[in-house]
């Protein structure tokens, strides 16, 4: 009985709740300890020994990008904004396909780098860095705060367990394992994450498909909702584009993306962004089919951020609820792992390193990484708690500053002219511009005009104050960590 | 103007498609990664 619908009128017992957390807790927990054996330098911790093959690669790629937003965000877009609600999703995809090739690129310039800061440290130095360390730890933090959040709404909404209960859980969990682990566990649990998320998804759309048919679906929306409908939904076309600029803007500034591009073995990392591209496209459509069907089923959504858990959990009864909420959790996890070990980087190799005078030996900074780990856990708990704001909400703040990175980024990779002062220029302005029309307009047009007036900054800065700058030069030297992570990375 | 049911049809039903050859693939890639010991 342990799975009964609860008293309160949640689809899943407390008690249910509470046994899926621990089974998946120990899970993930006793895998971290068991990669963590390989993680002992800094090298390890933070980009897996620089090894990793084609199948993590990819599941890497496709489990991180698979956010519980993803999971919760798609289906309200497809309640909301309908067909293109759905579709626009789907365009996040093409961050992924874009930053392939940008990925080997990444690896052959700087065969020992750690993260992005770092290349635009030395690309552009302290006046693009200081404006893009602000812009990344902020995206990172928010990103972290609203998979935390997902996390307590989730458990709270489908088990009724309360929301600080079910969110310190879930990011305690993620906090101690990429603790012990590392880019190894976060990376080993993706790839399991990211097949438990696929068959979870195919399975609760099919389940959904024997409930419903799509010709009711369509016939519902054509009656009561005809704009979700609507091949010219204005606001869905401007999120269509916008969710697309965002996505180019967060997949190429973030350092959840750099740092894997520098684990991959050399060759991987263009092949399984590629690939992730191509296995992630399919999910948003497949998650939003969830929303699409709520009112042909019948169901009374109160927030909209839930509508996906609730279509699955209310037709197919604890069957679906457990369905769902271990796709969910999985498709936390996977995300909250990411960003600790990610952002961890961020704070050693970017903030920590560069303030200390002397040099500082590869042992100190794994030990730094385990101290950062927590000390984001303790922040991103701190955030969460209070409960502010829908998901998209949170999510959208962001990005017009992410999307203002974009052209920085690409300048700074593949155009010798691009300019410090030009990437400065254009992420402040891009990012104020996007800011003023979140507020003025619509979080449907902040990342697009953010991204739009960052280009036209950063092309017009390097026309004037162009540069010239020598790629070799980011090749920076082998570390000692190279040879003393050896040793520990052997292979399966 | 609307979407019609069969584009409905296509996208929901592909997309399920494609989510079974996602993870059919990314398995394909791992035991083609083990019997070359190219894990990590």
């Amino acid at each position: 009985m342990i799975m009964a619908a609860g008293s309160d009128g949640t689809i899943l017992s407390a008690e249910a709740g509470y046994v899926l957390l621990a089974v998946f807790s120990v899970l993930w927990i006793g895998l971290g300890l068991w990669w963590g054996r390989k993680a002992k330098s800094f090298d390890g911790f933070s980009v897996a020994g620089r090894n990793v093959g084609l199948a993590l690669a990819t599941a890497t790629a496709v489990a991180t990008w698979i956010t519980s937003n993803t999971t919760m965000l798609a289906p309200q877009f497809a309640l909301q904004l309908g067909v293109w609600g759905a579709l626009a999703y789907c365009t996040a995809s093409f961050g992924l396909f874009a930053f392939a090739p940008m990925s080997g690129r990444i690896r052959k310039l700087m065969p020992n780098g750690y993260t992005a800061v770092e290349f635009v440290r030395q690309r552009y130095g302290k006046l693009g860095s200081v404006p893009f360390l602000i812009i990344s730890l902020f995206y990172a933090i928010t990103w972290l705060v609203s998979m935390t959040m997902a996390g307590g709404k989730l458990l709270h909404v489908l088990s009724g367990i309360p929301y600080e209960v079910g969110m310190t859980v879930v990011l305690g969990v993620c906090v101690m394992y990429t603790l012990f682990g590392g880019m190894y566990a976060v990376i080993g649990t993706d790839f399991i994450q990211s097949l438990i998320i696929l068959v979870g998804l195919v399975v609760v759309a099919i389940a959904v498909l024997t409930q419903v048919s799509l010709g009711e679906v369509h016939h519902t929306l054509q009656e009561e909702r005809p704009m979700l409908l609507d091949v010219f939904f204005p606001a869905a076309l401007m999120a269509l584009f916008n969710n697309m600029l965002f996505a180019f803007g967060e997949i190429f500034h973030s350092n959840v993306w750099w740092s894997r591009a520098f684990a991959m073995r050399e060759g991987v990392g263009p092949k399984a962004y590629a690939l992730g591209g191509l296995i992630w496209l399919p999910v948003p459509v497949v998650a939003g089919f969830l929303g699409l069907a709520a009112p042909a089923l019948g169901i009374g959504i109160s927030q909209p951020d839930t509508v996906g858990p609730l279509v699955a959990a209310t037709l197919l009864g604890s069957g679906g609820a457990l369905m769902v909420f271990i796709v969910v959790f999985c498709s936390l996890a996977s995300s909250i792992d990411s960003l600790l070990a990610a952002t961890g980087d961020l704070i050693v190799n970017d903030m920590a390193e560069p303030l200390c005078a002397g040099a500082v030996s590869d042992q100190t900074k794994r030990r730094w990484s385990s101290v950062a780990v927590i000390g984001l856990g303790a922040l991103a708990w701190g955030l969460a708690i209070p409960n502010y704001g829908t998901l998209a909400t949170v999510l959208f703040f962001a990005g017009p500053m992410v999307g203002s990175c974009l052209w920085p980024i690409v300048g700074g990779l593949y155009f010798r002219k691009a300019s410090p002062v030009a990437a400065c220029a254009s992420m402040i302005i891009g990012s104020a511009a996007g800011l003023i029309a979140y507020y003025a307009i619509g979080w449907f047009t902040a990342s697009l005009i953010g991204a739009a007036t960052s280009g036209m900054v950063f092309v017009a800065a390097s026309m004037i104050w162009p540069d010239e700058f020598d790629f070799d030069s980011l090749a920076g030297p082998v570390t000692s960590s190279d040879s003393a992570d050896e040793g520990a990375v052997d292979e399966q | 103007m609307i979407f019609s049911v069969w584009f409905l049809k296509l996208i929901v039903i592909g997309g399920i498609a494609l989510c079974i050859a996602g993870a059919v693939g990314l398995m394909v890639f791992l035991i083609s990664d083990m019997k070359e010991k190219r894990i990590w």
